[in-house]
Formats: C-alpha cells, structure tokens, sequence
C-alpha cells in the first residue's frame, strides 16, 4: 500500500511538474492593452501589407436560422439550464467571415492585432473569430466559475482550468478551422478561422461586406459560417474596379 | 362537452408554440471490448462471469431528445439500449420522459415526469461522453445483499442463488445504477452561479431499481449544492424511502412499507490547471427483513444495517494533446456488522481503477480502464481485474 501511494506520488509529481512547463504564461491582470477593446470590437484584422486600389463588396444570403430538428445543445443534463449570451458576436449570422485569397501572388502577412476569444455566460464571443496565420489569440474567462479550452484540430490549444480574469495567450500556427470547446461545460463551441490571406472581413447582421485595398488579381472568395460552412467563388480584379459579389446561403 | 372545449382550447393555444419549437437530438452508441479475471462478476466488477474472457460488442445506445416548446415548458426523454445484468444488450429502458416548467427570470425550475435523482454528483454522468472511467462507482453498481424482493439475506447471487418470479435475485445497488427516479422535482437557484438546492418526492428509496408506476413505494429526497471558490464545488445529500416490493418469496411478509433505506452523502469537485479532483462518500442505513430460506419466510424482527461507499478521483488533461486525460480512483465499499453477530453483512471490497481518454474528434471518443479489487476475505481477492476499452460515437 505504501509502495503504491509512493509510486503515485511520484507519477503525479511527474505529471504536475510537466504540465508547469507546458503552462503558458499567463499574463497577469490588468489585460494587456486593448483585449477588451477587442471583445467589443471583434472587427479588428490586419493591416494588409500588400495594398491595391480595387474593392469588393456585396450581400451574403444568410442561412435559415431555425430547422425542425437540430443537435440537442448537452447530454444528459436533464434539462438543466444551459446558459447562452445574448451579445450579438454569440448570433450565427454575426459570425460570417468572408475572404479573399490571391490566385496569381502570396500576399505578405501581418498578425492579426489583439485577437482575442472570451468565455463569458458558457459561450464563447466571439464564436468565430478570423485571424491571420501566425497570429497570437488571447483567450479570457469572464465568467465567475473556471473553464478550459481544447481544440481537436490544433492539438497543442489545450489551456487547462482556468479561474476568472486569467488570460492566455496562444499562437496560431496551423491555418484552417480551428474548433475550440470547454471540458467542462460541453455545449460551448467555437471557431478560430487562421487565413493565409490578410484580406478578410465579417459581414454584418444583414450580411453586408466590403474589403477595400485589394490588390489586382484573381481572387478564391471564401465565405464561412458557423452552422451552414464554407461557400467559395472565384473572382478577378483589376483597375481600381469595385465589384459586386453575392452569396445565398439559402439556395443550394 | 366541456373537456372537449378545454382541449380544443388548449390544442389552439399550444399549436403556435409547436410551429415556432424546434425538436433537439443527441444520440450515443458505445462499442467495448472487455476482459475480466476468471472471478469476474457482473455485480463485482460489471463483468457478466460467462463473458469474462475477451469480448468485444456493443455496450449502451441512447437516444435523447428535449421539445422546448415555448413558455419556459419543456419536454425530454432519452431511450437505452443496453447490456442485461452483463450479458447481451437487449434491455430496452426508458430513464428519462419528463416535462419540465422554468418560468424564465425565476430561479425555480419544476420536473415532473421520470428525471435525473438528486442525490450525489455522479447520477449526472450516466452517459459514457460524461464519464471519466468506465465502470461505475462501488455505490452505484455493487450488488448489496438486499433485494427488493427478499430483503436481507447474506450471500445473495454468489453463494446462494434466491429465486424468485423466475428470476435470480442478486440484491441491489446501494443507489440505482440508472441514476433516474419518477416523481416530482423542484431545482432552486438560491444565489445565481453559488448555491442550489434540488429536492424530489419520488416512487421509491434510492436503491428502487424499478422506479416505474407500479411499484407502491415512496421516497423523498434533497441535494444542497455550493460553489464557494471558482474552483471548488461541494454537495450535500439526502434521501429517505421505502424499497420492498411485494412478490410471491415476501408473501407472508407483513406492513412492506415499514422497510427503508436512508442515505446521506457528500460530493466534491476541485478543478485547478489540469487537474480536476473529484469524490463521494455516502453512508447508509436499511431497516430490512430477514429471509430464512429454510423456513421460507423471515424472521420476526427486522434488521439495522449499515455501509459506507466512497470514491476519489484524479483526472488530468494533458497540456499538450488537447482531449486527452489520464485518471486514477481509489474506491471502497464497507459494510457494519449484522446485529447480534460479529461478521459484516456483504463483503467489503476496495478497489484501484486507472483510465484515460482521447477525444478522437466532435463525434468520436476513446476511453480505457484497467481495474484491480480486493474483496474482503475472499482468497480469489484479486481474480476480479477488469480491463475496458470503450469507443463511444455521439451526435
């Protein structure tokens, strides 16, 4: 028995010793400068270094909102309140990402300033939050109980619990979907879009966008949301144009 | 004339809610593939002793869906397939059909219908996607010498074989394995975010397997829950009933309801960087009939019987390979001694599990187990290990 608690006390110290390595370093509050500012402002992208004269703008069909059936919010919880926020940024239609990706040169890229998720009301605001490759993601707890963040698509995001006003830094260096959700409240779900492209933009409420600067070229459009997914188009700029350029969620 | 008008009514004011409800699906299908020692009993270590050898097939399904359909109502059931005592998964249950009413901005919610039991933090994770190990809890899964049916008789389902309607009787866990209990429900909100009460009046004590209408029985029960630090939870819990269930082997047995189970528990959740610590301990107490199967009918007073069950748990999430975890749980089961005499009545067992867990994916989830136990003075003590991989799909 003493052999065995000895061995455990060991194989513990081990794993906690590991994991303060692992631990990011976490920035002590205050917030570093502006991450609040971010939160409210989730519009916050990259100054694209690489600037053109040409623009692109128009209106995206937004998806249905509601279905007859859809995937339950938590197992088991027996009807258990499942807490949501209200801000806008938890709204599927807020989280309509669109972007443009040259086709003809590689766009140098500059990381996104002051990207920042927060859990706050088990949600995560924004729940898709576009940056560029290489950025770094401040991720916040807002609530009064602690929450984690994992992400099944970039492994190493695994920030453990995590008590209220902590914030933790990540580096995103994988591009694509990057999905993240709690350990401990099951339900919440996000997304870190990582773009090769500093050209990118979220639509509004109504689904209006327009990114401005874009150098000429052909262009793979990509417009992404939350529940309906990825729609792409491919376009071509030149002269100063100013283009016009719909996507309807609502037809197949 | 006047029901008719009253559900036209109702039929017409509930019709627009019904357009605008939107119908919520969750479904798990788990697949294990298990071995046991050569001592492996399904109320020992949950493996049925004619599958103790390697076997691989499925273990558990649910279906589950909720109709929130306006209003702050409510509507939620979930539907299980799963293994009988072990054997093949033919068991088709219903844990979960209830209607639920949360006025909104109230802190009051209302269950009435068959719904989670309030009693103790493990009856929220009876879904493999909830579970940190396998197998359940001592508390929720040894088979105790007390059945519903014969009361107290010691060595029930291993030494000696009860029969009764046809069937074997094993005794019953010292908590319903199920987790579910019908009745009526009420979850309070007593400080947002820090305290909560839950407290139930229910068709049976906690050990009531059956739980459905039918049986007479009677139980009340109360969870009292706080969160004093954000990384800390507690609860303290309550439950009192009666669990004798009449059938041809207690026919001669006078005044049913004057057997009776009563629990009091306490759980714990400390959550700090990967690591999360978490715990039971509940203490028992039956007022049970004595079955003297010579005699074929029981003896004339009833007995006092105690035990104690609890479990620890360590689980930590690896830093570097987000959904993974790697877990350890010491458990125990203790029983008092029987009145009068100076043996326990049931075996004490203590039991060492360790597991881990990979979440493959939003749909896909990986978990073994390997566990070791010592039952109290048995010579084949430590033939009851168990090893378990579970590979659990969930939408």
């Amino acid at each position: 028995m003493l052999r065995m608690a000895i061995l455990m006390t060991t194989f513990l110290s081990f794993l906690y010793l590991g994991a303060r390595q692992e631990a990011p370093a976490v920035i002590p509050g205050p917030h570093p400068a502006g991450v609040s500012a971010v939160r409210n402002n989730p519009e916050a992208e990259p100054v694209p270094l690489l600037r053109g004269d040409n623009e692109i703008y128009g209106l995206i069909g937004l998806p249905r909102p509601r279905k007859w059936v859809a995937r339950g919010h938590a197992y088991n919880k027996d009807g258990s309140k499942v807490m949501h926020s209200d801000d806008p940024m938890a709204a599927p239609n807020r989280n309509v990402i669109v972007s443009l990706h040259p086709l003809d040169f590689q766009p140098p890229l500059s990381p996104t300033r002051e990207a920042a998720i927060t859990q706050k009301d088990q949600t995560f605001l924004p729940c898709v939050l576009p940056v560029t490759v290489g950025s770094t993601v401040y991720f916040l707890n807002e609530d009064q109980f602690v929450h984690s963040i994992y992400s099944l698509t970039l492994r190493n995001i695994a920030i453990g619990r995590r008590p209220p006003g902590e914030v933790h830094p990540r580096k995103i260096n994988k591009p694509g979907v990057i999905q993240l959700t709690c350990d401990i409240h099951t339900h919440m779900r996000g997304v870190i879009l990582s773009l090769e492209t500093p050209y990118f933009t979220r639509a509004d409420a109504d689904g209006r966008y327009r990114i401005r600067g874009l150098p000429d070229g052909r262009y793979r459009m990509e417009v992404f949301h939350l529940d309906a997914g990825k729609r792409m188009v491919e376009v071509a700029l030149s002269g100063g144009q100013a283009l016009r350029q719909d996507i309807d969620y609502t037809k197949p | 004339m006047k029901t008719i008008r009253l559900l036209t009514t109702l039929k017409l004011a509930l019709f627009p809610l019904a357009l605008q409800a939107q119908l919520e699906l969750n479904a798990t299908a788990s697949f294990e593939l298990s071995r046991g020692g050569d001592k492996s009993h399904y109320f020992y270590n949950e493996i049925h002793e004619g599958y103790s050898d390697w076997r691989f097939g499925l273990a558990q399904a649910n279906l589950m869906a909720a109709w929130p359909f306006g209003g702050g109502w409510r509507l939620q059931g979930r539907l299980l397939l799963e293994r009988k005592q072990g054997e093949r998964p033919e068991q088709l249950r219903l844990p979960q059909l209830n209607l639920q009413w949360a006025p909104q901005e109230s802190p009051l919610r209302f269950t009435l219908g068959r719904f989670l039991y309030p009693f103790g933090a493990f009856n929220g994770r009876q879904l493999p996607t909830e579970r940190t190990f396998i197998a359940r809890p001592l508390a929720y899964s040894y088979y105790v010498n007390i059945s519903e049916k014969a009361g107290f008789f010691p060595g029930m389902g291993d030494e000696v074989k009860v029969p009764a309607d046809g069937n074997t009787l094993w005794g019953s866990t010292m908590l319903y394995y199920g987790g579910y209990a019908a009745g009526m429900k009420l979850h309070w909100e007593i400080k947002a975010r820090k305290a909560w009460l839950d407290a139930a009046v229910v068709n049976g004590a906690p050990n009531v397997r059956t739980g459905l209408p039918g049986s007479p029985n009677w139980g009340i029960t109360s969870r009292f829950s706080v969160q004093p630090r954000h990384w800390w939870k507690q609860g303290f819990s309550l439950a009192y009933g009666t669990f004798m269930e009449r059938a041809d082997i207690n026919a001669g047995l006078e005044k049913m309801k004057a057997y009776r189970q009563a629990l009091i528990g306490t759980d714990y959740l400390i959550g700090f960087g990967y690591f999360e610590l978490s715990g039971e301990l509940i203490a028992a107490t039956y007022r049970a009939p004595q079955h003297l199967p010579e005699e074929e009918s029981f003896a004339g007073k009833a007995l006092h019987l105690k035990a104690l069950a609890g479990h620890g748990d360590i689980r930590y999430s690896l830093p570097f390979l987000g959904g993974a975890y790697l877990a350890y749980r010491f458990g125990m089961i203790h029983f008092g001694r029987i009145p009068g005499r100076t043996d326990r009545w049931d075996n004490g067992i203590k039991r060492h599990s360790l597991a881990a867990g990979y979440r493959i994916n939003s749909f896909l989830l990986v978990q073994a187990s390997v566990s070791t136990q010592q039952v109290n003075e048995k010579q084949w003590a430590r033939r009851q290990q168990a090893f378990r991989l579970m590979l659990t799909a969930f939408y």
